[in-house]
């Protein structure tokens, strides 16, 4: 072989070896700490009153309808997390000491708009402070002026393990959706508060949501709350409050309060009543169900007598 | 003679170069009648000369390919037919041929000196071969010719004399029966009354010998020394004329000291004489070319170089103090060099066609040794380039490992590719690549500990320096073989964590390291070889940069398609 092919060899090699000088990717512990601090899916949802072998067509009413809240609740909660799941799925674009930044990516269904999310690390309060802006395209203007609007803020304090501590979520779509932005399963959303602790083998996830004024009162809730929690013992708690105009009246809108409890057997029980409004203290309801979410006692204020044995609810009315 | 100032840098033997083997002592036999060749050559009748040159560098499986032997028949060729009386149209000369076409050339010339007896002259037939043998055969290519078969066709061909020379590992086989002597010299018969008729055959080395290269003189030291002495070096009675007798003592004597010291062990050149008549045969007839370089009687005692404009040896000269010597060169320019114990001697003399130039002394001036001429191989060596490809494990870990279980310690399964003497010799080119996992986990600042499975894909590119010994003294025994080297590697590192807590991780990144070890030959073309690696790694993903050092041990069993000896 040449003395020139053996040179024309040689040089393409050393040329890749040259261009590949530098180290590129993402492999990264630190970046760990930040995305263990964003909230998941499993930390924020409720964990459904459901086991699909046991479902009968003459399941109770108040277990359907604890389905349908629960339900309800965590595709809240889904469509919260939707916001940050491309930020959970890719790591920072930007990093700094105590800073990653992801993005601006653009904001999918929303041409033109970009999405920017940005964490910071207290590493005295073992805290994570974390921001998710949108940056509206030229020509678009915000009604609270500024070059961007912040859509979701949170923070989480860390306790030493992954996934474990609390955490705390605001959204509010308000500034966007008047500039144009589209949220999917948000609408009339203005304000989302979400706290969560995951500490201990006990969880609690508290939601809060105010909706624009409603158009039609009696459709439409105007502000829903609702408060979760499961106790070492696997017992589950789910309150839900809902201002709704239930009871027609001068009040107008009345509250509507929902407690759902069932163990981890699936026996369960719910009370409902109106605490606030034209229907305060008028209308009750109970009901229990076993452990194939079949009605073993129920009561309605409004049309007695109560069916069924009292006794069989085994769960507390209480926790 | 010993020329412990020019020991031959690497030899090449002419076989598989299996175990080396100590030099055997040859038996004293001096019993020389040179006083007589000159007249009994002078009386022989001239016959009509037909020479087959062959040389291949190519021994097929199993053989490294040597690197002279074409050349070794080029000069013989050159000699025969400029010096040797050989017509150019009665010589042929064949590189890198198979047994078929060696056997349908000697057949060819059989056939022409048929056709010059039935004319009423006599004939000699010249065969020379240059090249590998191996098991009884001489190896041309991938084709084999045993010895004992080439001996027979030779003894049936229709020529009055039969001179075949051999350069070949193991060619004693040829002269093992009948006669074969390893010895200095042989006797002729110069008083008989009719012109020679049988067969001589002069052999490299002996039966149980390999048959050497040597870089430094380009060659082999067996054609080298035949040559120089057909060149005028053997012309020990300064008849002008070098017979037969004259060039195989003269390459016997030189050829063993060369290769006295040599790992391969020495190599000593046999004849088988089976002439009658008038036995004595003149090769060369240096005196009526009148042509080359004369080194006259008075000139200073030693050993002469002459070396050609391209750098090669074209004669070694053994010169003793009275004796003169007439060496038959074309015309052309040459440096002259003589080695003293603290010096070179050094001169430039310009050959012009037909003018026989006289050396003095003054044509030489005092040289430093770092300006020898006889400096050693400078030719492409790629023919010698071949593959070979190795598959092994590895460990690989980091030096200060991070704590925080950044880049654990792995396992890999590897694959190596080599280029072996493709950019020089001994020098390896590699591309190798591997693939390796491991189980780790970080644990965070916080205390929150992640669990992950770790994988690495690494492609790279090594140059290598193998220290094969290559029939030098060597520290290590021949099976060893010591490497160091440089080595540039793409790795490429990913992970993923348990029950998918994270997106999976990567990082690709040059990493520059060295690499040394040491090969085992397991057999002809299998060896084992173990390696550690030093590679640093630039860690840059997170704001500050980090610099790791990683080590890496291996075990790789190796297959070398050109023979790992």
């Amino acid at each position: 072989m040449t003395r020139r092919l053996r040179l024309g060899l040689a040089y393409p090699i050393v040329a890749f070896a040259l261009a590949c000088l530098g180290a590129c990717g993402n492999y990264s512990n630190d970046d760990l700490e930040f995305m263990d601090a964003i909230p998941a899916q499993n930390e924020t949802t409720v964990e459904l009153p459901l086991r699909p072998a046991a479902v009968l067509p003459s399941a109770a009413d108040g277990w359907r309808q604890t389905l349908e809240v629960s339900r309800t609740f965590n595709a809240t909660a889904v469509g919260l997390l939707t916001l940050v799941d491309r930020i959970r799925s890719n790591y920072p674009t930007t990093r700094n000491s105590q800073t990653r930044i992801w993005g601006p990516y653009p904001a999918e269904d929303n041409p033109g708009w970009q999405v920017e999310f940005s964490m910071t690390k207290d590493p005295a309060l073992n805290r994570f402070e974390y921001r998710l802006e949108m940056i509206p395209p030229a020509g678009v203007t915000l009604a609270l002026g500024g070059s961007r609007t912040l859509v979701l803020a949170g923070r989480f304090d860390t306790s030493g393990a992954a996934k474990v501590g609390q955490g705390h979520v605001e959204l509010s779509p308000g500034e966007a959706r008047l500039a144009g932005v589209a949220f999917k399963g948000l609408d009339r959303l203005q304000m989302l508060v979400l706290d969560y602790d995951t500490r201990g083998l006990a969880q609690s996830i508290d939601m809060t949501l105010d909706y624009d004024p409603p158009a039609d009162p009696v459709m439409d809730v105007a502000r829903a709350a609702y408060h979760y929690r499961r106790d070492q013992t696997g017992l589950h708690d789910m309150q839900f409050d809902a201002d709704k105009d239930i009871v027609p009246g001068p009040a107008g809108v009345d509250t509507m309060h929902i407690q759902s409890r069932w163990q981890a057997d699936g026996q369960g029980r719910e009370d409902i009543s109106i605490t606030a409004g034209d229907g305060a203290g008028v209308a009750m309801a109970a009901e229990c169900w076993n452990t194939r979410f079949q009605s073993t006692f129920k009561s309605l204020s409004w049309s007695p007598p109560a069916v069924g044995d009292p006794a069989t609810c085994i769960v507390s009315a209480a926790m | 003679m010993r020329r412990p100032a020019f020991l031959p840098k690497a030899l090449r033997a002419r076989c598989l170069g299996g175990a080396s083997k100590v030099a055997t002592m040859i038996a004293t036999m001096f019993a020389i009648m040179m006083s007589v060749f000159g007249s009994g050559s002078a009386r022989a009748e001239n016959p009509h000369r037909f020479a087959l040159v062959a040389g291949n560098d190519q021994g097929g499986p199993g053989t490294r390919p040597l690197l002279y032997a074409k050349d070794d028949a080029r000069k013989v060729f050159d000699i025969l037919t400029r010096l040797g009386n050989v017509r150019g149209e009665d010589a042929l000369l064949l590189l890198d041929g198979d047994v078929n076409r060696f056997l349908n050339a000697l057949a060819e010339l059989e056939r022409r000196a048929a056709e010059a007896t039935r004319r009423g002259e006599k004939t000699a037939l010249v065969v020379y071969y240059s090249g590998h043998a191996k098991d009884g055969a001489l190896r041309l290519g991938n084709s084999e010719l045993p010895l004992q078969t080439l001996k027979a066709r030779l003894a049936q061909a229709a020529v009055d004399v039969r001179i075949g020379i051999f350069d070949s590992c193991q060619s004693g086989a040829m002269t093992r029966t009948k006669g074969a002597r390893k010895a200095p010299a042989f006797e002729i018969d110069t008083k008989g009354p009719r012109s020679a008729q049988g067969t001589v055959i002069l052999t490299s080395s002996a039966a149980d010998e390999d048959s050497q290269e040597s870089d430094q003189i380009r060659g082999s030291y067996f054609s080298h020394h035949l040559a120089s002495g057909l060149l005028g070096g053997a012309d020990k009675s300064g008849d002008g004329r070098v017979t037969l007798s004259e060039a195989y003592a003269y390459a016997y004597d030189r050829t063993v000291a060369d290769t006295a010291d040599s790992s391969a062990g020495a190599q000593h050149p046999t004849f088988s004489y089976d002439l009658s008549g008038n036995g004595d045969l003149v090769l060369t007839d240096v005196g009526g070319r009148h042509e080359g370089v004369y080194f006259p009687g008075d000139a200073p005692t030693g050993t002469y170089f002459l070396v050609d404009n391209r750098g090669f040896v074209v004669a070694e000269i053994a010169k003793a103090l009275g004796s003169d010597r007439r060496i038959a060169l074309p015309p052309g320019r040459y440096r002259i060099k003589r080695r003293l114990p603290d010096r070179l001697r050094v001169g430039d003399v310009e050959v012009p066609r037909g003018q026989l130039v006289a050396f003095s002394e003054p044509m030489l001036r005092d040289t430093p040794f770092s300006d020898d001429p006889v400096k050693g191989a400078a030719r492409d060596l790629s023919v010698d380039a071949h593959w070979s490809i190795a598959v092994g494990g590895a460990y690989q870990a980091v030096l200060s490992s991070p704590s925080d279980g950044l880049f654990p310690a792995a396992t890999f399964m590897g694959l190596d590719v080599g280029l072996r003497d493709f950019f020089r010799r001994d020098w390896v080119w590699g591309l190798d690549g591997a693939i390796g996992r491991a189980s780790s986990q970080v644990a965070l600042p916080s205390g929150a500990v992640f669990p992950y499975q770790f994988g690495e894909v690494s492609i790279a590119s090594s140059l290598v320096v193998e220290a094969r010994p290559h029939g030098q003294q060597s520290v290590l025994p021949r099976w060893m073989v010591p490497f160091v080297g440089v080595r540039v590697a793409m790795l490429m590192m990913s992970r993923r964590f348990d029950d998918q807590l994270f997106p999976d991780q990567f990082f690709a990144t040059i990493s520059p390291g060295l690499v040394a070890g040491l090969g085992f030959a397991l057999g002809e073309h299998v060896s084992l070889v173990t390696r550690g690696r030093l590679h640093y790694l630039l860690y840059n993903v997170e704001q500050t940069n980090r610099s790791f050092g990683t080590w890496e041990a291996s075990a790789f069993l190796q297959y070398d398609f050109g023979g790992s000896q």
